[in-house]
């Protein structure tokens, strides 16, 4: 006997599992549930309706918390007690390897490959460096994250508490969760803008550079300044967005219509740096303009990166436009399909 | 606070129930895969022996044991559905052998004490 509503509860669960024993898992848990399907219809002497099936799967458990109780077989951190639990250490992992590989490759690459007077000792000693000086921090960083979401899980129930009001029926279908936004790429995200508001939160002032021979200053104009609280915001907004597909991966329409809307609002804020009074001033030590050739040269390419920056973000919300587009039309056709197959499936 | 106070000892009266069974549990799981089971008909045959437990319990504490080395498992055809049957491991019998003499002996204990 077979049960699309079971197909979709067995491939929603696969999505929480670790890849090596996913198949394998589901393969015996659906096996179980067939089995419990059968005896319950043949109890009831008639084909379970799809309400009954949901009700059963429902006691089951939802996909995110079935999964978690095999996670048993994962590694995890323990420091005396358990820091990162077997449910969370997969995306521990992840974020670990995604992080490192963000920090480490830009900060070694270019030393050993474009340096011409390479020093093999030397460049040993310099990537070690670099190690101690990025890695271990970045690693306590990512460990303390996460020991804080697990111990948060563990300690306020939140993944019973999230996933109590759930509907086996409101599952995709099979084919639409292979079209899921993907663990990893929203785990990358959270990485990605995490560092980048910590970075951008850091540096609240716009950078002086001065020469030293001349003592004249580069300065960016103020209106630059007026770019941190939103770019802080857009960053947020984005964070949100992950976590939110990490969470709900059903959710496609999320990523292009945070695009469109992060898109325009970068349009906005960024139109009053065209046809700006200059970017850029170049000053002695009592503010007297100095170098004024070269500082509209610096201004003219400034002016012309905005406006490239401008119209690209132009071009990205008509790309989400376009793929949220097609997203809504692609839900029609196989929801209907769906619905069909459905209301012909029997027990 | 009466209301309070009920719930709190239902709170603190389940979890030291849990705490009671997981262990006992896990003798029942070993004992009864003296026999061959699939995860479904083992349930069934416990829940018919007065021992109810849950899915979410059960079947990801059969994986652990096989990977305890105290079960082993095959996948096999039955009713023309593929079904993974678990048994007891040669060394799930000698641990299950010292589980039941150690659970005798505190059931005589704790009839002794009470």
């Amino acid at each position: 006997m077979n049960t699309p509503l079971l197909e979709r509860y067995l491939t929603a669960i696969k999505f929480w599992l670790p890849k090596a024993q996913r198949d394998d898992i589901a393969a015996e848990l659906g096996a179980n549930l067939h089995e419990e399907l059968d005896d319950r219809a043949a109890a009831a002497g008639r084909p379970l309706t799809d309400e009954e099936i949901a009700g059963i799967l429902k006691e089951h458990g939802s996909p995110a918390l079935v999964a978690s109780r095999y996670q048993h077989e994962n590694p995890r951190v323990t420091f005396g007690r358990q820091i990162i639990g077997p449910l969370l250490f997969p995306f521990y992992w992840i974020a670990l390897k995604a992080t490192l590989a963000l920090l480490l490759i830009p900060a070694i690459v270019p030393a050993l490959v474009w340096n011409a007077n390479f020093n093999p000792n030397r460049e040993i000693a310099h990537v070690f460096y670099r190690v101690a000086e990025l890695a271990l921090p970045a690693l306590f960083v990512v460990t303390i994250i996460f020991a804080l979401i697990d111990l948060a899980l563990r300690r306020f129930h939140l993944l019973e508490r999230w996933t109590s009001d759930w509907d086996p029926r409101a599952l995709p279908t099979p084919s639409g969760q292979k079209r899921l936004v993907r663990r990893s790429s929203s785990i990358a995200g959270i990485i990605v803008q995490s560092i980048f508001i910590i970075w951008w939160m850091g540096h609240s002032s716009l950078p002086i550079f001065v020469f030293n021979k001349s003592g004249a200053h580069l300065q960016f104009a103020s209106l630059w300044a007026s770019l941190h609280l939103p770019v802080l915001l857009i960053a947020f907004v984005c964070l949100a967005q992950h976590w939110m597909n990490l969470v709900k991966p059903q959710w496609r329409w999320l990523p292009p219509l945070t695009g469109i809307i992060t898109s325009l609002a970068g349009i906005i804020i960024l139109y009053p740096f065209i046809n700006s009074p200059p970017l850029i001033t170049i000053t002695d030590s009592h503010g007297v303009a100095l170098y004024g050739r070269q500082a509209s040269t610096i201004h003219a390419a400034l002016s012309s990166a905005v406006l490239g920056l401008w119209f690209g973000l132009m071009i990205f919300a008509i790309i989400y436009a376009w793929r949220l587009a097609w997203i809504a039309w692609e839900a029609f056709p196989h929801q209907s399909n769906d619905l069909h197959r459905n209301d012909t499936a029997g027990i | 606070m009466p209301a309070s106070d009920s719930s709190f000892n239902t709170d603190l009266f389940n979890n030291l129930r849990l705490e009671l069974r997981r262990g006992v549990l896990i003798v029942a799981v070993l004992a009864q895969l003296r026999t061959e089971h699939y995860g479904y008909s083992l349930r069934t045959d416990l829940a018919a022996l007065g021992l109810e437990m849950d899915e979410g319990t059960l079947y990801p504490l059969l994986r652990r044991l096989e990977t305890q080395g105290l079960l082993e498992s095959e996948w096999r055809e039955e009713n023309n559905r593929q079904k993974r049957f678990y048994k007891l491991s040669r060394s799930g019998r000698q641990i299950l052998k010292l589980l039941l003499a150690e659970l005798e002996k505190i059931n005589a204990s704790i009839a002794r004490i009470i």
